[in-house]
């Protein structure tokens, strides 16, 4: 066993697998992760370019929602009932 | 010389005289109702629910008797209210998660990484996660932020709840766990399957779509 097999082995050993990298990469969104699961990842991260691309594919998704407001609604094709609306009115011109 | 340069600032600009009346309840209904009905349905998932969010977020706006020019900010400012009536509804109702709500995805997330003594919890050939090409890209498009919401729409109550409190509005995950009554560690065992669920779901119906016709 040569010096770089040794060290692939050793990464191998500290790394987190994929399920839990995916689990991690999400609570990371939410709060801090504590050392020894962050070096994990950060290890199994180095190793597997799918986590990388899966962890990507979610801060997409966390930023897209956040930094966009108003698109999902433009988006939404559903409205305010015609009974809704009436009630609505009706509610607002007693409470003036 | 300070006073030409007063000379020479613009007057304050009159009301515009189109402008629409200040408070007027009834053009709000018409102009912000389905915005703000879709915004409620989203979170509260039930029409009549968001009705009532609809219908309280004017009373209080009523009440509260600001005057804004603009629609944008208008818009805005029925939102804000319509957030803290929404997150007042899950004060009063939250009390209790169900079974669907916990185990939701439990099925799918196991069986998306592969669990033999060899290859222990990598992605199952299945499921990895598939490039996406130009994702920024999509943010412009109408139709991808309908896969979104329609995405987003499978998410089990509670879930969808959760997810459009954190990833939408953006809430601190103490206070999403206070207004949805669960811990720490339940919200983010459903975040995680929200998202594993969304990215799978937006992989399926748009990008994997979007790459056969651009």
């Amino acid at each position: 066993m040569n010096f770089w097999h040794k060290i692939v082995q050793a990464c191998r050993e500290l790394s987190m697998d994929c399920h839990a990298a995916a689990h991690a990469q999400s609570e990371m969104l939410d709060h801090p992760l504590n050392g020894s699961r962050r070096a994990g990842l950060r290890v199994h991260l180095l190793l597997c370019k799918w986590c990388r691309r899966y962890g990507r594919q979610i801060r997409f998704m966390h930023t897209a929602g956040r930094r966009n407001p108003g698109k999902l609604e433009e988006a939404d094709q559903r409205t305010l009932s015609e009974t809704a609306r009436a009630r609505i009115k009706a509610k607002l011109r007693d409470g003036r | 010389m300070l006073d030409a340069m007063q000379g020479e600032k613009p007057s304050p600009p009159a009301a515009p005289t189109n402008a629409p009346a200040a408070t007027d309840p009834e053009r709000w209904v018409d102009e912000h109702g389905d915005c703000l009905f879709r915004f409620a349905l989203m979170r509260l998932r039930d029409p009549a629910r968001a009705e009532d969010a609809v219908q309280e977020t004017f009373l209080a706006a009523l009440k509260g008797g600001h005057n804004y020019s603009g629609r944008g900010a208008e818009r805005t400012w029925l939102i804000g209210i319509l957030k803290n009536k929404i997150c007042d509804y899950f004060r009063r109702a939250g009390r209790e998660v169900s079974f669907t709500d916990l185990e939701f995805y439990a099925g799918e997330e196991s069986e998306a990484f592969v669990d033999a003594a060899s290859n222990r919890g990598a992605w199952n050939s299945l499921s990895v996660p598939q490039e996406w090409s130009d994702p920024g890209h999509s943010l412009d498009r109408d139709l991808f932020w309908r896969a979104f919401r329609e995405c987003s729409d499978k998410l089990p109550g509670k879930v969808a709840s959760a997810f459009c409190l954190r990833e939408l509005d953006g809430i601190e995950s103490k206070e999403v766990c206070a207004l949805l009554s669960i811990t720490e560690s339940n919200l983010w065992v459903m975040l995680h399957r929200a998202r594993m669920a969304l990215r799978r779901c937006l992989e399926i119906n748009w990008f994997g779509k979007n790459k056969i016709s651009p």
